[in-house]
């Protein structure tokens, strides 16, 4: 277990090399020239120069490429060319509230996928059954934003229940625990029903393939409780695919909130990307991937780890 | 109601304002700002005049007076007692110097823009700066003292450094930066303001709020006061709603097409009778109800209303256009039809105002093949005359007519895809011309000349909506995007 985990451990390196690399000629081979559209249209060829060198793209893109390894390695993210603040310092006010958000679409997935996978594969055929595949069916169809608006329609204009925007608003702080918590509940549903439906159906034929299992027959002939043999011996084993997917899909949140920003004006990293790519502000495009991609590469060496601790069956 | 945002409005002093956009960008008035970044600038900076839009016409600001002692001298005075934000003293000609300086020496956009006229700049005194141009410059008020009118603190900007400067700015208007983080902006009451009794409220929280949809529906949930570009399909229901005053005027700005004549090539729109063609085929009444639902402002030519220069629209195309002419225009061209690609940004409504010019057009032969680029890819193309033709629309940066020609029309003009050398010596003429009452039939010259010549056609301009509670009063809405001044807006009691 140890030697695979410094394995992949060891893969890093070189995952990362090819991220950065990958990161970099995408962002270079996109047509539009940053300075350009940052100075507008009425500016001097001069003042374009002047920031093109001070930003080092007049030089050639190997070199560029150089300079950003050198600085990252140095902890230099670079600096926007749009905001003129460093990458790093963008990252650290958005980040926060990129991983509060999917932590919170996570818990809700979560919170919802555990009884409705049980109940379904429990009560199988049944309606029960039924209403949970129509569910998870339309958390598979309905687009994020779709059902973003649909949820600010319903719970914020009709029923008034929740705010539409307010994640990052000063005046939530210090306001007490559900003026910070009621901003996140639309956005953090809207984002996390795909990942429910994602969760459901997986513990729901996990939770049928270990229910047919010899040993929960065993279980039951010796007269053990139901809800015991359920939840210790069934739900146990049946859990292991289910955590697992949950550190891949969570690192897969960070990197998927880009609508849910825009609709519920969230000031998370989607956003930043966004604005990012419309205007060619390479440095952030590439700072805030590149973080993107770490934290999904190590979610997805965590999953391995938990998989490695959960079965002993599974040996490295 | 689990969560009720909604706040008594009685002795409010503070204001929550929704903007467009995904960020405020950068606060330093050396580095080109966004639109939403300007309307946060615009409350944190006085500039060195101001535009009186309901008299059309430049005013005293900070440069308390100015004068011309000979065509290539500008001396203007510098208000007294106007303190920089946070301690950092005294405003003076120094300052303005410094910032002008700077701009010239750090090549910023500014060279270009407005401050290329500059050949020296001295002061005369703590409150005196005399600036002498390379050539006689007619917009010099409107074009480098409004543009370029907004001043860095010399002892601020030295202190904390240009980049600092970009979200710790200092200026000297009425609101203080107090926070920017993510999408929200904090401003708070400067307690040193130099106009007695303003501002009115002691703060305002700036949001960018994306979608047009959500910024609506966070007003009326009362999660804002007020809001910016609202869609204007929305404007006629907003306006029917007691509780909220929608305001909507012209702006400056336009909706246009350009042709590139740069290349010398032959295609038929090199044939100006197949550019007027265009022109008259164009239905700009149903551009203005179908795309703006209203909202906007009918005009074929680049002059807007409030300019010198401005004469009331339309001056030759008519506002259902003319189809017969146009096919008269065609065959006198002796041209059949043709394919032609056209692109566009990503902007949501200039994609549906292309597709509608697109089916106008089909009328005279003419196939737009329709391409889409994202702003970034679109600048490119465009900055790069690397086009047939394009459909976009502009904001104009100064209120002169010089901004709304020269750029786009002169040989040299760095959005220009026109070589015309009438036109630049017309251009020229009136950049040079100092006087208001000769320069205004020159530019009517120009226009007439551009409405010929049909380098680029006009559309629209597209008004700027404003929608907010009614208890609010003494806000006043202007014709400039940025210029949005909350100094005066407060609630009622």
């Amino acid at each position: 277990m140890n030697r695979h985990f410094v394995k992949r451990l060891a893969q890093v390196p070189l995952v990362m090399i090819l991220v950065t690399l990958t990161i970099f000629i995408v962002v270079r081979s996109t047509p539009g020239d940053p300075i350009q559209i940052m100075l507008g249209m009425q500016t001097s060829p001069d003042a374009v120069e002047a920031l093109r060198k001070e930003f080092r793209l007049d030089q050639p893109v190997l070199v560029q490429y150089i300079y950003w390894i050198g600085d990252l390695l140095r902890g230099d993210l670079g600096r926007s060319i749009r905001l003129n603040v460093p990458v790093s310092q963008l990252l650290a006010e958005r980040f926060p509230i990129s991983l509060r958000l999917a932590s919170a679409a996570m818990l809700y997935a979560i919170a919802l996928s555990i009884p409705l996978g049980i109940f379904a594969a429990l009560k199988r055929n049944s309606f029960i059954d039924y209403l949970c595949t129509g569910f998870t069916v339309a958390g598979f169809s309905i687009p994020n934003f779709a059902l973003a608006m649909i949820l600010i329609y319903v719970f914020s204009i009709q029923l008034g229940w929740f705010p539409i925007t307010g994640i990052g608003a000063s005046e939530a702080e210090g306001a007490g625990f559900w003026p910070q918590i009621s901003p996140y509940i639309l956005p953090a549903v809207a984002l996390g029903t795909l990942q429910t439906a994602v969760l459901t159906r997986l513990l729901r034929s996990s939770m049928i393939d270990v229910l047919s299992q010899d040993y929960i027959r065993t279980a039951r002939a010796k007269g053990l409780a139901n809800t015991t043999t359920l939840l210790i011996h069934a739900l146990k084993n049946a859990m292991i695919p289910f955590v697992t997917m949950v550190a891949i899909q969570f690192g897969y949140l960070i990197g998927i909130q880009v609508t849910i920003e825009y609709v519920f004006a969230i000031p998370g990293m989607g956003s930043a990307i966004l604005q990012a790519v419309v205007t060619r502000d390479f440095p952030v495009i590439q700072g805030f991937t590149l973080i993107i991609a770490t934290f999904f590469l190590f979610a997805n060496i965590v999953a391995d780890v938990i998989y490695g601790l959960l079965d002993p069956r599974v040996r490295y | 109601m689990l969560f009720s945002p909604a706040i008594a409005q009685a002795g409010r002093r503070d204001l929550r304002v929704g903007v467009f956009g995904g960020d405020f960008g950068n606060f330093a008035p050396v580095v080109r700002y966004d639109i939403q970044g300007g309307l946060v600038l615009y409350n944190i900076f006085d500039g060195l005049i101001r535009i009186d839009f309901a008299n059309r016409r430049v005013i005293p600001w900070l440069a308390e007076a100015w004068s011309q002692p000979d065509p290539l001298t500008w001396r203007i005075k510098i208000r007294e007692g106007v303190k920089w934000h946070r301690g950092y003293g005294e405003m003076t000609a120094e300052d303005v110097a410094y910032t002008w300086r700077y701009h010239l020496e750090t090549k910023s956009f500014q060279v270009g823009t407005a401050l290329f006229p500059i050949d020296t700049i001295k002061t005369d005194g703590k409150h005196v700066l005399e600036v002498k141009t390379k050539r006689p410059f007619g917009p010099f008020p409107a074009v480098t003292m409004g543009y370029a009118g907004f001043i860095l603190s010399e002892k601020a900007h030295k202190e904390i450094g240009a980049q600092a400067y970009s979200q710790k700015t200092i200026g000297q208007g009425p609101f203080m930066i107090d926070s920017v983080r993510g999408n929200e902006a904090v401003l708070v009451k400067n307690p040193d303001y130099w106009r007695p009794g303003f501002p009115k409220l002691d703060r305002i929280v700036m949001r960018a709020i994306p979608d047009s949809a959500v910024r609506l529906q966070s007003l009326m949930r009362g999660e804002l006061d007020f809001m910016t570009h609202p869609d204007p399909k929305d404007v006629p229901e907003a306006k029917k709603n007691q509780k909220y005053t929608t305001l909507s005027t012209v702006g400056w700005n336009w909706d246009y097409q350009q042709f590139n004549l740069s290349t010398g090539g032959n295609e038929p729109y090199t044939n100006k009778l197949v550019r007027q063609a265009i022109s008259y085929a164009i239905d700009r009444e149903a551009i203005v109800n179908e795309i703006y639902n209203g909202q906007a402002t009918i005009t074929d030519n680049q002059i807007p209303e409030g300019f010198l220069g401005y004469r009331q629209p339309l001056l030759k195309y008519p506002k259902n256009g003319d189809l017969k002419k146009a096919q008269e225009l065609m065959a006198q061209a002796g041209v059949k039809g043709y394919d032609v690609e056209v692109i566009t940004s990503d902007k949501d409504w200039l994609r549906k105002e292309l597709e509608l010019v697109a089916a106008m057009v089909s009328q005279i032969g003419i196939n737009y093949k329709i391409r889409n680029q994202d702003m970034g890819g679109f600048n490119n193309l465009w900055l790069n005359r690397r086009y047939q033709q394009h459909l976009e629309d502009i904001t104009l940066v100064a209120p002169d007519p010089d901004a709304t020609s020269w750029w786009f029309l002169h040989s040299n003009g760095s959005s220009s895809a026109y070589r015309n050398p009438k036109m630049d010596a017309l251009l020229d003429g009136a950049r040079e011309q100092i006087d208001p009452a000769k320069r205004e039939p020159m530019y009517h010259q120009i226009v007439d000349m551009t409405l010929d010549e049909c380098p680029l056609i006009y559309h629209c301009n597209v008004n700027f909506v404003q929608v907010y509670d009614k208890r609010l009063k003494g806000f006043v809405q202007t014709n400039q995007e940025y210029g949005q001044f909350h100094e005066a807006t407060e609630w009622a009691s």
